[in-house]
């Protein structure tokens, strides 16, 4: 070690930390692949944070200045169509990843004990991932958005005793407007960024004291992977390789720009939110507008809150993980949901 | 009072202690949850509105307007009538459109679609287009609350 390394040592003991990484092993089989994508959510969560805040150095969050702004941005700025194109690829890539993350840590019941924390961690970080996407799209303030942001938020209005609350608390008034757009603007680039950091934080600390989980019946061959730096370079190569598509997707698919929103307009045909949210769309849509009295989104509503209260539950109710064994149950219900989530998805495009 | 229990000085503190944070707690919490919830803001509310000229309005067609901040629709059916609606859709709050070919409004966004009485025939939307009153004065559109 050179000086410089030895004097930062003394004060860091980076050492330490270096000879825990190296000593800690990533287990090796043919699942393994399926690893990567939890440190390639993080990477596009990391392009997300630096693109964010070169954003709010231009844009300006009122229904007068906000779709200007973003034409600014697009227009005047240099390379600024590239940073907003990358900052709205990202996420979607962001999304993506983290879907996969989780459906691949479900089916190789990583949940299991003692990792449930890990899961409910992970699942809250999904939401907020999904959190980020809404609050993002209303931003550029164009129709599409505005009506989409209008329906998003008009649907919690069902949930008993406090829906009405809900919405208030969203919207900042009755209807969209500018009140709106700062709260979505302030838990956009604000909350939800300190929500996930502290999120993030614990569950990379949990993936340190637990190490990574192997599948049921799986035995990893001898030795692992180890962490540092020998996973942290294939790290590195899915990094880049994600880095690859963004800059593919950012180039040659340029996001848009909308109009302006016109609260006195009506809302023009072909009004869809983000792909992540199509699946509770068109359960929407495909929902009758009366089920026995009650309206459909108060049943979607119901619905939807079983569906994520069980996904926070299955590390405790699927018992059996816990014992080393898997059930085909939950096999099954996976399968279910990302066929549901695929057919959903597809009619939202097809009709 | 259990005799039993032996009150130290520890346990004194600790417990004096925790009944301070949460008798501090409480009400900052009620202040920020409070803060939270956007004020109602009681704003002039207006009785009649006078939309303009009936004659600006083409025969079969529509114009959208804010009425004590809501939306309506006023829509010349006849030479000579005018009818006004909330414009906002009952499904989920979308601003509707008219459609002259058809003679009804429609909802873009999850296609529900409302007859000239406003009512539902098509669609997800529950119920019907709130009515307003419309008065014709000196060809002027008056809207009311119905
Ligand atoms: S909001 Fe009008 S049909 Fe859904």
């Amino acid at each position: 070690m050179n000086r410089f390394s030895l004097w930062l040592d003394e004060r860091l003991h980076l050492s330490t930390l270096i000879q825990f990484l190296s000593r800690k092993s990533v287990p090796r089989h043919k699942h393994s692949f399926w690893y990567i994508f939890g440190g390639l959510a993080l990477f596009f969560f990391l392009v997300q944070l630096i693109t964010g805040v070169l954003l709010l150095l231009y844009y300006s969050p009122t229904p007068e200045t906000a779709n200007e702004s973003v034409r600014f941005i697009e227009s005047q700025v240099p390379y600024g169509w590239f940073v907003r194109s990358l900052h709205a690829w990202s996420a979607n890539l962001m999304v993506a990843t983290v879907l996969v993350h989780l459906f691949s840590t479900y089916f190789m019941r990583a949940y299991r004990r003692p990792r449930e924390l890990m899961w409910v961690s992970g699942l809250t970080l999904l939401l907020v991932v999904l959190g980020f996407g809404f609050t993002g799209y209303l931003l550029p303030w164009d129709t599409t958005a505005y009506f989409a942001t209008q329906i998003g938020t008009e649907i919690p209005r069902t949930i008993p005793v406090i829906g009405e609350l809900v919405v208030q608390i969203l919207r900042g008034g009755d209807y969209i407007a500018g009140e709106s757009l700062k709260r979505l603007f302030a838990l956009h680039v604000a909350i939800l960024p300190l929500v996930s950091l502290g999120l993030i934080g614990l569950h990379l600390t949990l993936n340190q004291v637990h190490g990574t989980s192997i599948p049921i019946g799986v035995t990893p061959a001898r030795p692992g992977i180890p962490f540092f730096p020998n996973y942290v370079y294939r790290d590195m190569i899915a990094w880049t390789l994600g880095l690859m598509l963004l800059l593919y997707l950012s180039i040659l698919f340029p996001v848009k720009l909308g109009d302006k929103v016109d609260p006195l307009a009506s809302a023009p045909l072909g009004i869809k939110p983000e792909w992540y949210f199509l699946t509770l769309y068109e359960t929407l849509r495909l929902v009758p507008g009366m089920i026995l009295g009650i309206s459909s989104e108060a049943v979607v509503n119901v619905g939807v809150v079983a569906v994520i209260l069980t996904a926070f539950l299955i590390p405790f109710l699927d018992q059996a993980a816990g014992l080393g064994r898997s059930n085909r149950l939950f096999t099954v219900l996976g399968l279910i949901a990302i066929a549901y989530m695929i057919v959903a998805v597809s009619l939202a495009y097809l009709t | 009072m259990n005799p039993e229990r032996h009150i130290t000085r520890r346990n004194f503190l600790s417990e004096a202690l925790a009944s301070w944070v949460f008798i501090t707690f409480v009400p900052l919490l009620y202040a920020l949850i409070r803060f939270i919830i956007p004020p109602n803001i009681r704003e002039k509310i207006m009785e009649v509105i006078n939309a303009g000229k009936y004659t600006d309005i083409p025969f079969n067609s529509a114009k959208i307007l804010r009425f004590n901040k809501k939306a309506i629709i006023l829509v010349r059916t006849e030479q000579d009538q005018v009818k006004a609606y909330s414009a906002v859709c009952t499904h989920l709050g979308c601003i509707v459109e008219f459609k002259p070919d058809q003679r009804l409004f429609k909802c873009n966004c999850h296609g529900s679609e409302f007859d000239l009485t406003g009512k539902n025939i098509a669609g997800p939307a529950p119920s019907p287009l709130k009515p307003y009153r419309v008065e014709l004065k000196e060809d002027n559109v008056l809207v009311s609350q119905a």
